[in-house]
């Protein structure tokens, strides 16, 4: 759940979330009484693209290797400078990445053959070694990578073929793909990972892949620099130099973009997009991110269902999504958003199966009637603490204190680090939580398997156990029709909703903003920000 | 009836007067008060770090790669599953041998994560520290000569001003002038080298050195106005010495000790300053480094900045007080006479 991100994202998410400093307010003054914008178009003239495109970024990079360092910032990074076997369409659906074609001799094997003629960004031709070097690398001890439990069910990854490698598991797993997709696994030549054991990824070692792109310098807390790769097998990018600015204020960020020092900015809070859009096309993209509340169902008074039904009838979910998100989010009604099931099943089917679950509506009286009949009718105290970099997420827990506050509920809120905040989600110690998720696959499970699954007790902040949505996950773990598979994740979904564990409160999504001149094509689905997507900058 | 005056004994030559002035005893005493100061430092760092919520290897395994191996994994590389004198202990032992380690959050070694930003640092601090300087001394002498007028009282409201503006306030101001209506400087980033540098740091300097400058303004104006009313200025006055030689020989020589004493404390403010003026100019100094791992409880990378910026404090304050007994012959130390020797 580093991969999280936000979550556990840590900075970069923080950033992605918003993390702007007090400077806030003053952004949409500056919006306000701005002169009008310099036009400089070095080479931007019709249909060409830019020479070089600077974009800010609202939070640095401390590492730019996803295994130290995976937040969803991080990922748009090396997504431009590696790639995984699979690589992942803008809508979510698995398609052929470094892997030309993939087979499944049976459910515990995979064999994928290489694409022909790859090479890496500094000469070298692209190996089968190269991928399993690149999978020692994620579970080798001394690199400290948060990516390694991925692997923790993979008995061997092997050398088969010239182009081939093969890997065996334990046992099935429905998620594997998307294990060998960008968010589990970019590959780096053997050559490189052995040069720079254990400091992959710092200024000085920087990135070696086989993508669109290839870092030529980066400095924590300023910039990385990127360089088109014009061996890659893919179109070749519009766009020769791409600079990534780290600007934390979000005041300075805006002023950058009005005098033309950058050209757009990735990761916009939605407070902030507002300001940006008298300065640049402003788009919204659902980023699959979840807000929900985490209930603990082992512990009082969360214990107790009806307090449970309480808390969610006093929270004003589509007011949190309207008022605090300015309509840029979704009332969430599950833990994995509709965006997660493209590679599954049909968006109607969803939408439908969503529809039907009915989690209590805002309503103080229903709340009142409900704690009244629990074991706490005098109400209780709890806590809710949440990460500074999330402030939309302290503003939805101010609101539902003060809507508690009325039917006789005390929620202390308080602001607390986003690394105090991940030492407390695991610990137990405190009975409602935030969670606050980014998932990097897009597949439900990834969120099921981790919060719902009884056995899952690293991860299952609710302690949520019950048998048939376990049984349900279990049963989709080997089941290889995706159809098949997708109906039982649902209705691990609907099972669960009624029991109540988290309340999700809203499904998030991400602004990009981009200068008039350029314009980043091949769709906006839930998924434009993984792979190579400035691959796709062009100017308008 | 006039006497001769009475012959002049020949000057000392410099060193000697040096000598006179700073006892190498005392320099090397000072030095050595310096050197404990920055351990006990360093200690009294370590323990506060143990306090900080969070824990550095959950937040670099993430949630769901926590598994206890991996955890105690990360924590065996790190010592950070020995007992607390140890792991100081640990640090100590390869400070000495000039290792500030590694980075728990990079894997990068401290030493060059803290190269380029520690120069940066020093040369806004350099930067912020001249323009408080040369705002905050001649205002305050004007103030003073002013006194109780209305100059006097614009000056000091202009202090006030500038002293209470938090930093992204006042720097986001000058972004939105000189870099968005005017185009004179860029409104962010280090630039590269030399000049663009310079021009790159012109308004974080100008931010931080405001910040200070009203600082460095009272105690001037306080100085020169007591100055002001001794009885020596008074009488030269009186005697119909211009005001240039007054200001210079007997006005700001007097005042001399107190503003040194005052602009070595200031260096401490502004340190602590670059911080937010590095946020708001997105700056790659040691300011996000040093707060970022401190919330990540990346000890070596803390300690290792905590230490430069109190080795840095400490030398100003160790050069403002050697420099008292140079401007003030009184403040001397008595030479030993071979009596008390005795």
């Amino acid at each position: 759940m580093e991969r999280e991100s936000g979550g556990i994202g840590r900075r970069r998410l923080l950033g992605l979330t918003g993390a702007g400093l007090g400077a806030l307010a003053a952004s949409g003054l500056l919006a306000a009484c701005a002169p009008p914008r310099r036009e400089e178009d070095e080479g931007g003239q019709g249909g060409a693209s830019p020479e070089k495109v600077t974009l800010a970024l609202p939070s640095s990079l401390s590492s730019l290797d996803v295994g130290r360092e995976s937040g969803t910032l991080n990922y748009a990074v090396a997504c431009l400078v590696q790639e995984g076997l699979l690589s992942v369409s803008p809508d979510g659906e698995l398609r052929p990445g470094l892997a030309a074609r993939w087979t499944q001799p049976d459910e515990r094997t995979y064999v994928f053959t290489l694409r022909r003629g790859v090479t890496f960004s500094d000469g070298t031709p692209l190996t089968p070694d190269d991928v399993v070097a690149s999978v020692e690398a994620i579970r080798d001890p001394k690199n400290t990578n948060a990516l390694a439990y991925l692997y923790a069910h993979v008995t061997s990854v092997k050398v088969t073929g010239d182009l081939e490698v093969t890997v065996r598991l334990k046992k099935p797993d429905a998620l594997f793909l998307w294990t060998v997709s960008p968010s589990g696994l970019l590959v780096s030549s053997r050559a490189f990972l052995k040069r720079h054991r254990g400091e992959v990824g710092t200024g000085k070692t920087l990135l070696l892949g086989t993508g669109a792109y290839r870092v030529t310098g980066f400095a924590a807390d300023d910039h990385v620099l990127l360089e088109r790769n014009d061996a890659w097998w893919g179109e070749k990018p519009g766009v020769r130099t791409l600079k990534l600015d780290f600007v934390p204020d979000a005041g300075t960020r805006l002023v950058a973009m009005k005098s033309g020092a950058v050209d757009g900015a990735l990761g916009l809070a939605s407070d902030e997009a507002r300001g940006w859009e008298s300065a640049a096309e402003v788009t919204y993209t659902e980023d699959r991110s979840v807000v929900a509340l985490a209930f603990d169902t082992g512990k009082a008074p969360f214990d107790d269902p009806r307090v449970r039904r309480a808390v969610a009838h006093a929270a004003d979910r589509a007011g949190m999504a309207e008022g605090i998100l300015h309509g840029k989010a979704q009332v969430a009604a599950a833990l994995p958003s509709p965006g997660m099931w493209g590679d599954l099943l049909p968006a109607e089917q969803v939408t439908a199966a969503y529809d039907r679950i009915a989690l209590p509506a805002h309503d103080l009286a229903a709340a009142r009637k409900e704690l009244a009949a629990s074991g706490h009718p005098d109400g209780f105290t709890a806590e809710l603490h949440y990460p500074g970099s999330g402030p939309q997420l302290g503003k939805a827990a101010l609101a539902l204190a003060a809507e508690l506050k009325k039917i006789g509920v005390t929620l202390k809120v308080e602001e607390i680090t986003l690394e105090q905040w991940i030492a407390e989600l695991g610990s137990g110690k405190f009975p409602l939580q935030f969670l606050w998720y980014f998932p990097t696959t897009g597949d439900p499970a990834e969120l099921l398997d981790a919060y719902l699954h009884g056995e899952a007790e690293a991860t299952n902040i609710a302690r949520y156990d019950q048998a048939k949505v376990t049984g349900a996950l279990k049963a989709a773990t080997t089941e290889t029709d995706s159809g098949k598979r997708g109906a039982l994740l649902l209705e691990a979904v609907t099972e669960a909703a009624g029991d109540l564990p988290y309340l999700p409160l809203w499904w998030a999504s991400t602004a990009t903003a981009l200068s008039g001149r350029l314009a980043l094509g091949g769709g906006d689905g839930p998924f434009a920000l993984t792979g190579p997507w400035a691959a796709r900058l062009r100017s308008s | 009836m006039s006497t001769p005056p009475p012959p002049v004994p020949p000057a000392p030559g410099v060193a000697a007067r040096l000598g006179a002035a700073l006892p190498p005893r005392y320099v090397a005493r000072r030095l050595a008060g310096t050197a404990v100061l920055l351990v006990v430092l360093s200690a009294a760092v370590f323990a506060l770090l143990q306090l900080a919520p969070g824990d550095p290897a959950r937040t670099l395994l993430g949630a769901r790669g926590a598994t206890p191996e991996a955890l105690a994994e990360v924590r065996a590389r790190h010592h950070l599953d020995q007992p607390v004198l140890v792991q100081y202990g640990h640090w100590l032992g390869d400070l000495l041998r000039l290792d500030l380690g590694t980075s728990i959050r990079t894997g990068e070694s401290v030493a060059s994560a803290l190269g380029d930003r520690a120069l940066l640092t020093c040369q806004l601090v350099g930067l912020g520290f001249a323009t408080a300087l040369l705002l905050g001394l001649p205002l305050g002498v004007l103030a003073a000569f002013r006194e109780r007028r209305p100059t006097d009282r614009a000056v000091q409201g202009l202090g006030v001003v500038t002293l209470s503006t938090p930093a992204f306030a006042s720097g986001l101001a000058l972004i939105y002038v000189c870099a968005l209506m005017l185009g004179w400087f860029p409104a962010y980033g280090a630039g590269e080298g030399g000049l663009d540098r310079l021009r790159h740091l012109v308004l974080p300097a100008v931010t931080l050195g405001l910040a200070v400058m009203a600082v460095l303004l009272k105690l001037t104006r306080a100085a020169v106005v007591r100055e002001l009313a001794r009885d020596h200025v008074t009488f030269a006055r009186a005697r119909g010495v211009g005001p240039r030689t007054v200001l210079f020989r007997y006005v700001l020589r007097g005042a001399a000790v107190p503003v040194t004493a005052g602009a070595a404390l200031v260096l401490a403010y502004l340190l602590a300053g670059t911080v937010m003026v590095e946020t708001v100019f997105a700056l790659p100094g040691l300011g996000p480094l040093l707060v970022d791992s401190i919330t990540f409880r990346d000890l070596p990378v803390v300690q290792a900045v905590a230490l430069a910026v109190a080795t840095l404090v400490c030398l100003a304050n160790l050069a403002a007080d050697l420099a008292q007994p140079l401007l003030d012959p009184r403040l001397r130390t008595p030479a030993p006479t071979p009596k008390a020797a005795r």
